[in-house]
């Protein structure tokens, strides 16, 4: 009690600090940074669906990352998640533009549109995906009907197992609904631009090509910068989406739905550990130099 | 701006805001008609884009005979817990970080930023592995503990942010006038933060609501079941009654846009923080 009552106010604001904190750090630490190493240390182990959870996993050193590297399924998954994640970064980041673009100006409705723009992105993961299920049925879609009765088809794709058509659509999936992220971040930026920028163009001339390459891209910059890698570090770990859509069927098995077969299809936790793991430096790696190059902050 | 030159642009422009609008809508549009069209009417050739009729017979069965009230029920369990505690927890963390000087505050800000780095898909394998150790696999609150782990740094951040904007002499005014920490916290500061909170609350409930991967591994027994599970069993065991799922999907899709709707203006801040990292 004495020691308590010859805290100073500091001390005491110390104190209160910490047990204000302590819940917060005591749930990060405990389910995201220990598992985190914990995942390291299963992916050196042979860890089944007896074993797990148990200290006792007999210890195989890189056995499971070089059976991972050597799986035949590994190569492929690995091209698949960077043609995916390279390619539906961008498309939402170039749909995120022109989106913002088109709500930069003052219209009627504005706040409206800008809302329904957010739809995509708000609602959740499993109700769009199965929409688009069903648009695309090959049989009874109405995409399907309407490719073929325009004669754009003469016979129905079932696009969503399909390899080719299947990763394009599930990249079609990813600039539709990932574009309002890109939206929100580029219109804050695009209102930040001072107007006398473009009032000095108009009195030198430029059109609005002009101004868009030499005053609006330059002034944007940064933000497409952080964005790609933003964009690029979520999709490349993404497994919802594709685990909806395809189930990684038709050359669409990234590396995170990989990681998910090996793990809770096969129940070899070290397999998919390792996946992950793999997943992890490569992400790692590419950001770093990213950061450090392409990215001058 | 050449006034004279605008009408050609004004329609560029706003028959790419129509195209925009109709690729975004569309689907929903058609996800509500087909929820609401008869079995025959479904697989009409051509497809009917205005249904004869309006029918509810699928809602009703999915909600009374597919399980869905018993989904519904966990699944707003789980987003009200996490979206609650949540709050409460990153006020606390928030304020402490905003406001207090304590030793270590740099480090534990910097590492519990860190988990921005930890994708779902890396932790799912010890984070189940953990779990099952203790027993917490069919256990919704176990799903909201690891809900909040990965809410909770983002909603730290938002706050902390917003906290600092609150003016230090009214809290130090509070605390002249002999009000304690916790007073000059649950009077001043929580009243003046209202906007930030709602965000908090708001994002933190819908990715609670629609959080798919860790549900998935998680939850076994159908009687646990969230919503997104429940949608995906349903497609398993039916998959040509694309009525039932889709009213399942608007189930589960209208409360977030009802949601979105009314609170637009919070909701956003929470985007763009990221804290959907998605």
């Amino acid at each position: 009690m004495r020691k308590t009552k010859t805290l100073n106010l500091q001390q005491r604001e110390a104190r209160l600090a910490y047990w204000f904190v302590v819940p917060t750090f005591v749930i990060v630490f405990g389910l995201v940074i220990y598992p985190a190493l914990y995942n390291i240390w299963i992916s050196f182990h042979e860890v089944t669906l007896g074993n797990l959870g148990e200290g006792g996993a007999p210890f195989v050193g890189l056995k499971n990352y070089i059976r991972v590297a050597k799986d035949f399924m590994f190569k492929d998954a690995l091209k698949a998640t960077i043609i995916y994640s390279f390619l539906g970064s961008i498309l939402s980041i170039a749909l995120g533009l022109a989106a913002s673009l088109l709500l930069n100006r003052k219209f009627k409705g504005r706040g409206l549109v800008r809302g329904i723009f957010l739809f995509s992105y708000v609602a959740p993961v499993v109700s769009v995906a199965f929409i688009w299920k069903w648009l695309l049925n090959p049989v009874n879609g109405v995409i399907s009907w309407a490719l073929m009765s325009s004669g754009i088809w003469s016979q129905p794709i079932a696009m969503l197992s399909q390899r080719g058509w299947a990763m394009f659509i599930v990249i079609l999936f990813q600039g539709w609904r990932y574009f309002p992220f890109a939206m929100l971040m580029i219109l804050a930026r695009l209102q930040a631009i001072p107007n006398e920028l473009y009032e000095a163009a108009d009195i030198d001339g430029a059109n609005i090509v002009k101004k868009f390459f030499y005053i609006t891209i330059p002034e944007l910059k940064y933000v497409l910068g952080t964005l790609f890698l933003l964009r690029l570090m979520w999709t490349f770990n993404k497994f919802d989406d594709i685990y909806l859509l395809t189930s990684g069927a038709a050359g669409t098995k990234v590396l995170p739905v990989l990681t998910y077969e090996f793990s809770f299809g096969m129940n070899n936790f070290g397999l998919g550990s390792a996946t992950s793991m793999f997943l992890f430096i490569i992400l790692g790696v590419f950001m770093i130099f990213y950061v450090k190059y392409a990215l001058d902050w | 701006m050449a006034k004279g030159k605008m009408p050609f642009g004004k329609i560029i422009i706003f028959s790419s805001i129509g195209l925009f609008l109709i690729v975004i809508l569309f689907p929903f549009y058609w996800m509500i008609i087909s929820s609401m069209k008869g079995f025959s009417e479904l697989f009409a050739y051509p497809p009917r884009f205005l249904p004869n009729s309006f029918n509810l017979r699928a809602y009703w069965k999915v909600l009374f005979e597919e399980g869905f009230i018993l989904y519904l029920k966990n699944s707003f369990y789980v987003a009200l817990l996490t979206a609650t505690l949540n709050l409460i927890l990153a006020c606390l963390g928030a304020y402490a970080i905003a406001r207090l000087k304590f030793k270590g505050k740099a480090l534990m800000m910097r590492s519990i930023l860190l988990v921005y780095m930890f994708p779902g898909i890396l932790l799912i394998i010890p984070l189940f592995a953990m779990l099952a150790k203790v027993g917490f696999i069919d256990n919704l609150n176990g799903l909201i503990l690891t809900y909040l782990a990965q809410t909770l740094p983002v909603s730290l951040y938002m706050l902390a942010a917003y906290f600092r904007t609150v003016p230090e002499e009214i809290e130090e005014a509070g605390l002249v006038d002999g009000c304690s920490r916790l007073e000059v916290i649950t009077k001043i500061t929580l009243p003046l933060s209202v906007p930030a909170m709602a965000s908090v609350g708001i994002y933190t409930f819908m990715i609670a609501w629609n959080e798919f991967l860790y549900a998935l591994v998680f939850l076994y027994d159908s009687k646990k079941f969230t919503m997104p599970l429940g949608l995906v069993r349903l497609y398993q065991s039916y998959h040509t009654s694309w009525d039932l799922v889709m009213a399942a999907s608007v189930i589960i899709t209208v409360p977030i846009i009802v949601l979105f709707l009314a609170f637009e203006k919070y909701l956003e801040q929470g985007l763009v923080a990221g804290g959907v990292k998605g």
